[in-house]
């Protein structure tokens, strides 16, 4: 499993997300990534109009997508199996 | 959070009025013995020791009676109802909780500055053709049964209320966090104090520079009718818009809309030459100097293209302020403090940011929730500001 994140430097829930995803063990790679820094890359993964977003892959399958900003019991329940 | 909400409920507690009672104030009241307004009226005034009270029976007092009819034929008041209450040259017809808060407030202006007798003079028969009468007006609504007064919501108020609600929308914060995170890596923290105030600073100008213009045309075409109900219908529209966005986006995630790619690149663009210049390790000190200050140059015009485009994202909230301080005729330095005010709630979340991040060095964002509660209670503001700039301008005028 792997979680991709897709964040911007502006954006304010990108770094509430960032700060309660740090208060969770992941026992799982994850990997962040910028909107405008790393255009090409996101480009890649359809990101919508609303940031942050956050991609499950299990391999090279998308497994599950959050979009925007989530309390930490909705960010746990999308984490669920990859908490240490 | 909590300590933010602390500050600012702090800061508007420092601005509750406070008057002092020294001089009796003549009070004239017309009133029947039959009438239980009336003595709810007597019992009110007869409590105040700060008053002259001149009561005159009319429904057993054929005297009086005929003193209240050429009072009202010298005013020009047709309606024959009591009770009747005249203080200075306002008069009062009827007797509510609103009546009294209106008549304690008018109580309490005049005692500090006494407006025409006019009763005085029509006792002693003196041409009162030239005064110019006024009703008073109900100063309080009533609200779930509790009674709140207007007159205590005072322009320092609804500077602070109006600017901090206009400081949540999303335009105002996206730029800043641009600009700290990138200038967050630098190591001199006096370049990066100077660069994150310099584009709060120059912000904070051009929005009262913005406001004042608009302040300029509010004060002269104020007294002009149709441009109070044009500027009415733009708090309408604009209000039911935010009401419209509310209701389309309560249900959508939470989250940073990305804004247009071409205006988003080009600022990322000049923020990036910004930090290059204010990092550039010259070998003197002067070269360094001088590329700082050109640095802090291309801050100022930063802040000044973006503040003027997002000016758009606002809403139209600085522009029904300024037409609030129109209505109140108040002296230039109170224009320029309560607008001071305004900007001052309205930076306030960009001010708490970047100064979190210049202590930390950590960049912290506020939660977007608040950004559709913002278009909430922007909205809700704006109707009814709208509202009543149609239907009572007067409660605009606030005293304070």
């Amino acid at each position: 499993m792997k979680l991709v994140r897709v964040s911007a430097m502006w954006c304010p829930a990108c770094l509430i997300m960032r700060s309660r995803l740090d208060k969770i063990a992941l026992n799982i790679e994850s990997v962040e990534y910028d909107y405008d820094l790393d255009e090409e890359v996101v480009s890649k993964y359809n990101v919508g109009d609303i940031l942050p977003v956050f991609i499950l892959f299990d391999g090279e399958k998308e497994v599950g997508r959050l979009i925007g900003e989530k309390n930490e019991d909705e960010l746990k329940e999308f984490l669920k199996g990859c908490i240490e | 959070m909590k300590r933010i909400i602390i500050f600012i409920l702090l800061c508007l507690v420092a601005f509750v009025p406070n008057v002092d009672a020294e001089d009796k104030v003549d009070v004239y009241l017309f009133h029947s013995k039959y009438c239980t307004h009336c003595q709810a009226e007597m019992e009110y005034l007869n409590s105040l020791d700060n008053i002259e009270l001149h009561a005159y029976e009319v429904m057993e007092v054929e005297e009086n009676a005929l003193l209240m009819t050429k009072v009202k034929e010298a005013l020009n008041i047709t309606n024959r109802q009591v009770p009747f209450t005249i203080i200075g040259n306002t008069y009062f017809i009827g007797y509510s909780s609103g009546t009294q808060k209106a008549i304690s407030h008018l109580i309490d202006k005049e005692v500090e500055v006494k407006s025409v007798d006019v009763i005085s003079k029509i006792l002693n028969d003196e041409d009162v053709s030239d005064i110019k009468m006024v009703e008073g007006t109900i100063d309080s609504i009533e609200i779930f049964g509790y009674y709140i007064d207007l007159t205590e919501i005072s322009i320092p108020l609804v500077a602070a209320l109006i600017g901090f609600i206009d400081g949540f929308n999303p335009c105002a914060m996206w730029v800043l966090l641009f600009l700290i995170t990138m200038i967050i890596g630098m190591k001199n923290r006096r370049k990066m104090w100077t660069i994150g105030l310099t584009f709060l600073i120059t912000s904070a100008l051009v929005y009262l520079a913005i406001m004042a213009a608009w302040l300029k045309v509010a004060v002269t075409l104020t007294q002009v009718s149709w441009i109070r109900l044009a500027l009415a219908l733009v708090a309408l529209v604009v209000g039911t818009i935010n009401l419209i966005n509310y209701y389309e986006e309560r249900k959508q995630d939470d989250g940073c809309h990305v804004v247009d790619n071409k205006r988003r690149k080009s600022i990322l663009s000049k923020i990036r030459d910004i930090v290059a210049k204010a990092t550039t390790d010259e070998s003197s000190f002067l070269k360094s100097e001088l590329s700082f200050a050109l640095a802090l140059i291309g801050v100022v015009g930063l802040a000044i293209s973006v503040n003027l485009i997002e000016l758009a994202c606002s809403s139209g909230l600085p522009l029904i302020f300024t037409q609030v301080l129109a209505l109140n005729d108040l002296t230039t330095a109170q224009y320029a403090f309560y607008m001071g005010l305004y900007i001052l709630f309205f930076l306030i979340d960009d001010i708490v940011v970047f100064t979190i991040a210049m202590k930390t060095l950590k960049v912290t964002g506020i939660s977007t929730k608040y950004n559709k509660l913002s278009h909430l209670i922007g909205g809700i503001v704006m109707i009814l500001i709208g509202l009543l700039m149609v239907f009572k301008p007067g409660w605009l005028m606030f005293s304070f």
